[in-house]
């Protein structure tokens, strides 16, 4: 089964603290919660995480991308695995 | 001299002329209908009546003309009354045409095999489009009624696309090859009923002529909607078809300006109608804007209340809009023109000046607009969402909180005459004579300049024109606009203005979306007033004299 979250918005690069610094926590404390009123996903971080991080420029537009990925254990989810994007707007650079 | 007057004084019944002018308008009418009746039903004697009126029309014709050339009436007259006689000679010229058309019609019965076969074709609306303006001709001059004028001048439009119409079918039969002759008659036929047309169309514009004493040439006739929201937009129009947006939009006024030599003494006019508070309102505003800075708006060459509808009749300002600068990439156009607009909006803002402090509600007119928005975008009610311990707001719950922001930031210090509508094809800037022209003046009051500021920038922002070329110059116009306010409150000693310009393009960003059905242009919007209320909210607590907005988010 299929959880997804998916969350958009512009920030600059002062307010953009305040996601990157919850989710630092989240990690930090093995638990990030995912929610809106209707639904919630609640990943658990733990063991060995696959870190991906990549950056791009093209043209003008820049990209970076950060892709944290795990296995949850089989145990306490059904099965499959859940994929935590973080991709920040794209940002001009002038 | 008021128009009134001209009836009482009866300046023309005084030579009969009126008398005469009453009868030849009652005898083409009679010419036109019996005509029709011939054309349904061609047995009869109507014929013969139709060819001995034709005479008696030609001599009302010359009396009335002799009257208004060698009487002596003329010797102490104004101009207004000259004008008048002047406008009579040219309808009674015109309807004299319209009579021998009649008689033209009569003579090409003949050459129809058989007379019904003209019955094919739909001439009865013709009939019905030349008639119901004869009817108003007598009325309108003597009322000096513009809106009748300009039903009689719209009929012409009306008369053609019948024609059109009629005359596509005529050529399909004609490829067909059999009835040629009868086919070609009918064409004839049909043809002396559009040139009715052409005639009423002169007469209408004579009739304007005498009631506002200038010849205009009418360029543009704008119906205004019900719901004046829908004026400044053009319906949706993507990066594909900037060339047929330039053509369609303009297009209808250059075509009238430029498709006819513009004779020395003409002014071109737009004709708008629309309900009486909103015309009596735009009415209103262009004399007080002129009296700040006369020849901002265009003149206002008359005004007229028929019932709840109304109508007024406007100078065709010369110039080019700046959308249509910065569509067609004519920098330095794009640069004199925004000289001049700052130098004139300091000017004006700087006259009109009330000290008096004043609230522009940026969030209760979002608000008002807001089932719009959901109506054309309904996820931009934005779920309340939890990151970790980061929260985000709904759209609904982040304008409440911005609204009480509202109320820490207070209302502008002072108020100026603001445009009220200030769109980028809102204002003219003639090149040859260096000048800027204001248009659409129906929302222009007293109120936070600040208010123009916010909907000229994202007039720019939200032309969903992403060519780099032209997206740099709409991007430049936005930061001048900027950049010209920013130092406006400061020599106005303004200290708000920063904070109040955010909650203006709150305004200006979240209400634009309801037109922009380009889901990712219409959520770039959003999510930069999300953005700026996320920013006032971090920023409680701060003097708001001292919040900025980042340059960036003016710009696409």
């Amino acid at each position: 089964m299929d959880d997804e979250f998916r969350h958009e918005s512009i920030q600059d690069t002062e307010s953009i603290r305040n996601y990157l610094q919850a989710l630092l926590d989240g990690f930090e404390n093995g638990r990030i919660l995912f929610g809106t009123r209707k639904k919630k996903l609640i990943l658990e971080p733990h063991g060995l995480l696959n870190l991906s991080v990549k950056a791009r420029r093209k043209n003008k537009e820049v990209k970076v991308s950060v892709k944290i990925s795990w296995v949850e254990d089989k145990d306490s989810r059904e099965a499959g695995q859940d994929l935590l994007e973080i991709k920040p707007g794209k940002k001009k650079i002038k | 001299m008021a128009k009134k007057e001209i009836e009482k004084k009866g300046i023309l019944s005084n030579h009969g002329i009126d008398r005469n002018f009453k009868t030849l308008i009652l005898e083409v009418q009679k010419q036109v209908e019996d005509t029709r009746l011939v054309l349904d039903q061609p047995e009869g004697k109507l014929q013969n009546k139709i060819l001995t009126r034709d005479d008696y029309i030609d001599n009302l014709k010359s009396l009335i003309e002799n009257k208004c050339f060698y009487s002596n009436l003329k010797a102490n007259l104004g101009k207004r009354e000259l004008d008048l006689i002047r406008a009579i000679n040219i309808i009674t010229a015109n309807l004299e045409k319209i009579a021998d058309f009649s008689v033209n019609i009569i003579s090409q019965l003949q050459y129809l095999d058989n007379p019904l076969f003209l019955h094919k074709f739909d001439y009865k609306s013709l009939f019905d489009e030349v008639t119901s303006s004869l009817e108003l001709v007598e009325r309108s001059l003597r009322k000096q009624d513009i809106n009748q004028a300009f039903k009689i001048c719209r009929s012409e439009q009306r008369i053609d696309d019948i024609f059109a119409e009629q005359f596509k079918l005529i050529m399909d039969d004609l490829r067909q090859g059999n009835e040629v002759e009868n086919l070609v008659t009918s064409l004839f036929i049909l043809r002396y009923l559009e040139r009715m047309g052409d005639q009423l169309l002169n007469i209408g514009e004579a009739i304007i002529f005498a009631g506002v004493g200038e010849k205009l040439k009418i360029s543009h006739i704008e119906a205004l909607e019900d719901s004046m929201e829908n004026i400044d937009i053009h319906g949706p129009i993507t990066n594909l078809s900037i060339e047929s947006f330039l053509e369609t939009k303009s297009g209808c006024r250059i075509n009238r300006i430029q498709g006819q030599e513009k004779a020395d003494q003409e002014t071109g006019v737009i004709f708008k109608e629309g309900q009486v508070d909103k015309l009596e309102q735009e009415n209103k505003n262009i004399q007080l804007l002129e009296k700040m800075k006369p020849g901002l708006p265009p003149r206002v060459f008359g005004f007229n209340k028929n019932g709840k509808s109304a109508s007024i009749l406007l100078e065709f300002l010369n110039g080019t809009t700046l959308q249509k600068g910065l569509l067609e990439s004519n920098n330095r156009f794009l640069d004199r023109a925004m000289k001049q607009l700052t130098h004139d909006l300091e000017d004006l803002w700087t006259r009109s000046k009330k000290n008096k402090p004043v609230h522009a509600h940026y969030i209760n007119q979002t608000n008002q607009r807001i089932d719009d928005i959901f109506r054309a975008h309904p996820d931009f009610k934005l779920l309340e969402k939890q990151i970790g311990t980061h929260r985000t707001l709904s759209l609904n719950a982040l304008l409440d909180q911005t609204h009480r922001i509202e109320d820490e930031i207070g209302g502008a210090p002072f108020s100026v005459l603001i445009h009220g509508d200030f769109n980028i094809d809102n204002v003219l800037y003639d090149e040859a004579e260096g000048v800027i022209h204001f248009i659409d003046l129906h929302r222009s009051r007293h109120q936070d300049y600040v208010q123009d500021i916010s909907v000229f920038i994202l007039s720019n922002f939200r032309l969903p024109v992403f060519v780099s070329r032209i997206r740099k110059n709409i991007n430049q116009m936005a930061l001048n606009m900027y950049d010209f306010g920013q130092q406006f409150a400061k020599n106005q000693k303004d200290p708000t203005f920063e904070a109040r310009l955010a909650l203006g393009l709150i305004r200006s960003f979240t209400t634009s979306t309801r037109f922009e059905f380009n889901k990712e242009f219409a959520s770039t919007m959003l999510l930069r007033a999300v953005y700026l209320m996320e920013k006032l909210m971090g920023y409680r607590g701060q003097p708001w004299e001292q919040f900025t907005i980042p340059r960036d988010v003016l710009v696409y």
